[in-house]
């Protein structure tokens, strides 16, 4: 059951995207800001991140920065989720060293499909890693 | 008395009359002195001839004597000869005689007279005697004794008469010495008299001159020192009289004439009055003006930022209801609740209606603002339509009808703003979806000719509702939807052509549309192939490029272009001539008028304008430049004689050089603003050693010149060495951050215009941006950028920074929210 680090500081919509992955089989653990989210990356170790750019204490373009600077995150891939689609966001985020992005409302299909390709992607570079 | 003149003439007639006087009594004096001598010497040679006859006869008697006592016995007759002889000296004396008679006059005249006629007796009788001497004794001696008494008297007389005429020589003489002592006299009176009268005459004259023009002159320097009120008194009616009168008159007049003076000067201090409060009242709806211009961008800023942050908050929430619906919507379908499922569809289409009408008031709102940035790339344009189509198709679907896209095989690419035609094209084909059932939808794509490339046709086409006349005269008013029926019905905001007209608008295009009640409308989108940013400087056909190997030079670009607004043809030849040899081609207007137009045809590198210019002038031509959009970003270099830099930046000039022109500095400031790419400088200020050194080896490949600093006080410090086009700042480093290190730049007056890129990793906060705003031309996050976007981004900005040096001012608004204002292509695709 691959592990789904979700950083979100808004609690509807953490709790709305939770469940709905739980459903979907993830397990799924959260955190509420970008420092946390960054602890919670090292001690839970998860498959993938989705990483709400908008956050308290340190956001979500620092946060990912960071992961990247940590051995033990650099490789795990982020989905950037950001509030308002701007021209450039994307750009932006893969900037910042996110693999992919989407915007808020999330759109659950397509938020899926995106999920699965990095895992797969994750998979098959494991994979040949090993 | 008469006149001075009259007075003058009097005076020396009485002194010429004196003096004549003087002269006859000086003449006749001598005449008299004349007579008197003329007298006393007859009178002296009658004394002398009477001596000589007194002599003769004393002689004659002497000798008749002699002969009288002694012939009467002794001697015989008297010879002949001596007969004669003695007659010859009788008749000597009666001649002598004669001679005193004719000398003599008057009195003495008779006397001699007298004298002669006793003389004649005698020698009468003496003649007789001497005849008859020794002839007959008788004769003789009766002739003697007849001449005895004869001679007596005559000696008697002789002496008397002598005595007369010493007597009248005396009379002569006295009279004579009367006569001189009276002229003498006379003459000496006359000449006092005349000194005196002179004397008196002048003491006179001088005195009443001296009294007269001293009056005229205490008047006139009363009258002069402005007392029009004093008047000379007239004590006299000669010619001071009348020059008093005159002076009189004179002040007359001056007093009338100032009287009407003070009446004007009266006249014009009300006036001066009257424009000084005009003046006033104008300055104050001036100031009013400005200030309630001030509060207007503030209240517009206000209401931007406020929309902004409502957009935000009402989407929270909103979002919390779709995706809640959404989860209770799969939650009742996995428990088999099928009954709760349309209400929760409903749920969930209310709420994302709601967040499709934010979304495009928020669109709306930051189009009115000013603010929706246009982003040029390049487009493949079938693929997007591919993608377009299939986002659609649900919605296509939902009323049964079917969606045809024909796309022409040789529409290519095109440069444009992506997001914008993305969202034009589902607002149009979701309108066309919505009023059509069981129909057909259209979607047309064709390329047209024309100028630049040409232009993009994107028809939408439906066999829906249709309108009428009156309904399309409304279509793309906002909030105007055919009526309020029709959005119940159908739903919509009424916004979605609006904006779609806006954004083709925003990128040199328009939309249009056919329609007929009842037989289905076309919505036709006219796009240019190659798409104009109205914000940025570019030149029409040169359109930034997203891809790489475009760095900014131009092809057989022929120096940079100036044009230069003065009234005075001289300047325009004076700058040819100087800017002419540094490459810079110069273009000339001769009013505000001309230079904005112009402005506006030709796109100048660069603007010199003049100030004082006849009906529109410097300051004018500035704000309307200003205010432009399509030019406002040309800077401009004020050059004039009159030095008022404060309003000249205020107005948004980038540079202030007063006349007479240098040629030197101004070839210095315009080479700053010179199209030069190929020399462009650029000084990285940025802490981070790796960031720092990988911007240099981006910009580096670009052919750009780079500085590094540490640092804000080492950027200061390397300026003026560097004399960088552009600076790619990061705000926090140590020592000076950014923010002061833009604080100072702008102090300094050479460096005002120079253009400041932010490129930060600090998320900054209002109040930063605030510091920042109006000082910088752009902020980046430096976090959100891959190499390439910044570069990309960096390159535009050098290209459009060295081409023209966009003025601070003018492009500040426009970059304030680059985080803001983008694509939403999911969102407007599923907006209802």
């Amino acid at each position: 059951m691959p592990k789904i680090l979700l950083v979100e500081d808004n609690e509807d919509n953490r709790d709305m995207l939770s469940r709905r992955l739980v459903r979907k089989g993830y397990e799924v653990v959260m955190a509420v800001d970008g420092e946390q989210g960054v602890a919670m990356a090292q001690t839970e170790r998860p498959d993938l991140i989705l990483m709400d750019m908008s956050l308290p204490a340190m956001d979500g373009w620092a946060a990912t920065r960071m992961l990247r600077g940590i051995p033990e995150t650099q490789r795990v891939p982020v989905i950037a989720l950001t509030a308002h689609a701007m021209s450039g966001d994307r750009e932006k985020a893969m900037a910042a060293g996110c693999d992919d992005y989407d915007t808020k409302p999330v759109e659950l299909p397509r938020l899926l499909e995106k999920i699965e390709a990095l895992l797969r992607r994750r998979q098959g570079e494991a994979a040949a890693g090993a | 008395m008469t006149t001075i003149r009259q007075r003058l003439q009097l005076s020396l007639l009485s002194i010429v009359a004196l003096f004549a006087v003087n002269l006859v009594v000086y003449f006749y004096g001598n005449k008299l002195r004349g007579d008197a001598i003329e007298y006393h010497r007859r009178a002296q040679s009658r004394q002398i001839s009477i001596a000589g006859i007194q002599q003769d006869v004393g002689d004659l008697k002497k000798q008749v004597d002699l002969l009288s006592s002694g012939t009467v016995t002794t001697q015989g007759a008297a010879r002949a000869e001596d007969i004669a002889q003695f007659r010859g000296r009788v008749e000597d004396v009666a001649r002598q005689t004669e001679a005193l008679r004719a000398l003599s006059v008057g009195e003495a005249r008779a006397q001699v007279a007298a004298f002669q006629r006793e003389f004649d007796a005698l020698s009468r009788s003496w003649v007789r005697f001497y005849e008859n001497l020794g002839t007959d004794e008788a004769a003789a001696i009766s002739a003697a004794l007849e001449a005895e008494p004869l001679v007596e008297k005559v000696l008697r007389d002789l002496p008397r008469m002598q005595a007369d005429e010493r007597r009248r020589a005396q009379l002569a003489d006295a009279r004579f010495r009367e006569v001189h002592r009276a002229t003498n006299r006379l003459t000496i009176t006359l000449f006092l008299l005349s000194t005196l009268l002179a004397a008196a005459v002048g003491f006179l004259l001088s005195r009443h001159l001296s009294q007269g023009i001293g009056l005229l002159e205490d008047g006139a320097n009363r009258i002069g020192s402005g007392d029009f009120q004093e008047r000379i008194p007239v004590t006299s009616r000669d010619e001071l009289g009348r020059l008093a009168g005159s002076f009189n008159g004179m002040t007359e007049n001056l007093l009338a004439a100032r009287g009407r003076l003070e009446a004007v000067h009266r006249q014009l201090a009300e006036r001066h009055a009257e424009l000084e409060r005009q003046d006033e009242a104008l300055r104050e709806a001036n100031a009013r003006l400005v200030a309630s211009e001030r509060s207007a961008l503030a209240a517009t800023q206000a209401k931007s930022e406020f929309l902004a942050k409502m957009s935000h908050e009402l989407r929270t929430p909103l979002n919390a209801i779709i995706g809640y619906s959404e989860i209770l919507q799969e939650e009742a379908e996995d428990a088999g609740q099928d009954a709760f499922v349309p209400d929760l569809q409903k749920i969930r289409a209310a709420g994302k209606h709601l967040l499709g009408l934010i979304n495009d008031i928020l669109d709306l709102s930051k189009i009115e603002a000013g603010k929706m940035e246009v982003y040029l790339e390049t487009v493949e344009i079938a693929p997007t339509i591919r993608e377009v189509a299939a986002t659609i198709q649900p919605l296509v679907e939902k009323n049964h009808n079917t969606l045809v896209v024909n796309v022409a095989d040789d529409v290519g690419t095109m440069v444009t703003d992506l997001t914008k035609v993305r969202q034009g094209l589902f607002n149009l084909l979701s309108n066309a979806a919505k009023f059509t059932e069981r129909g057909t939808l259209t979607l047309d794509v064709s390329r047209e000719a024309g100028a630049a490339g040409g232009w993009v046709v994107f028809a939408v086409s439906d066999t829906g509702i249709g309108m009428s006349p009156e309904q399309m005269a409304k279509l793309f008013q906002e909030f105007s939807q055919v009526d309020a029926s029709t959005t119940r019905k159908y739903g919509g905001t009424g916004l979605g052509l609006v904006i779609t007209r806006r954004f083709c608008q925003m990128l040199g295009g328009d939309v249009n549309v056919r329609s007929e009640a009842g037989k289905g409308s076309t919505f036709t989108m006219r796009l240019p192939a190659v798409g104009i940013d109205p914000k940025a400087a570019a030149q029409p056909g040169a359109a930034p490029e997203n891809g790489a190997g475009r760095n900014g030079a131009e092809p057989g670009d022929a120096g940079s272009r100036v044009l230069v607004v003065d009234d005075d043809p001289a300047v325009h030849d004076l700058l040819r001539r100087f800017l002419g040899k540094e490459g810079f081609r110069v273009e000339g207007a001769l009013n505000g008028e001309e230079g904005l137009r112009r402005a506006r045809e030709t796109r100048p590198d660069v603007v010199v304008l003049d100030v004082m210019m006849p009906r529109m002038d410097g300051w004018a031509t500035l704000s309307a430049l200003k205010c432009d959009p399509d030019i406002c970003d040309i800077p401009v270099i004020m050059l004039t004689m009159v030095d008022d830099r404060n309003l000249g930046f205020a107005l948004g000039a980038s540079e202030y050089l007063t006349k007479p022109v240098e040629r030197d500095k101004l070839v210095d400031v315009l080479a700053r603003y010179r199209a030069d790419p190929g020399d462009c400088r650029i000084l990285v200020v940025e802490d981070d050693a790796p960031t720092r050194s990988l911007m240099r080896r981006l910009l580096e490949k670009e052919g750009w010149q780079v500085a590094e600093a540490e640092n804000g006080r080492l950027g200061l410090e390397c300026l003026d060495s560097v004399r960088p086009n552009l600076v790619l700042l990061d705000i926090m480093m140590p020592e000076v951050d950014g923010f002061e290190f833009v604080a100072e730049v702008r102090r300094r007056p050479e460096w005002r215009s120079l253009p400041i890129v932010v490129v930060t990793a600090k998320d900054l906060t209002d109040e930063d941006r605030l510091r920042l705003n109006g000082h910088v031309t752009r902020i980046l996050q430096k976090g959100g950028y891959s190499g390439d976007a910044l570069l990309g981004e960096v390159r535009d900005l050098v290209a459009d920074c060295v081409r023209c040096s966009r003025p601070v001012a003018a492009v500040a608004s426009a970059a304030t929210a680059p985080t803001e204002g983008g694509t939403r292509a999911e969102d407007t695709a599923r907006r209802g």
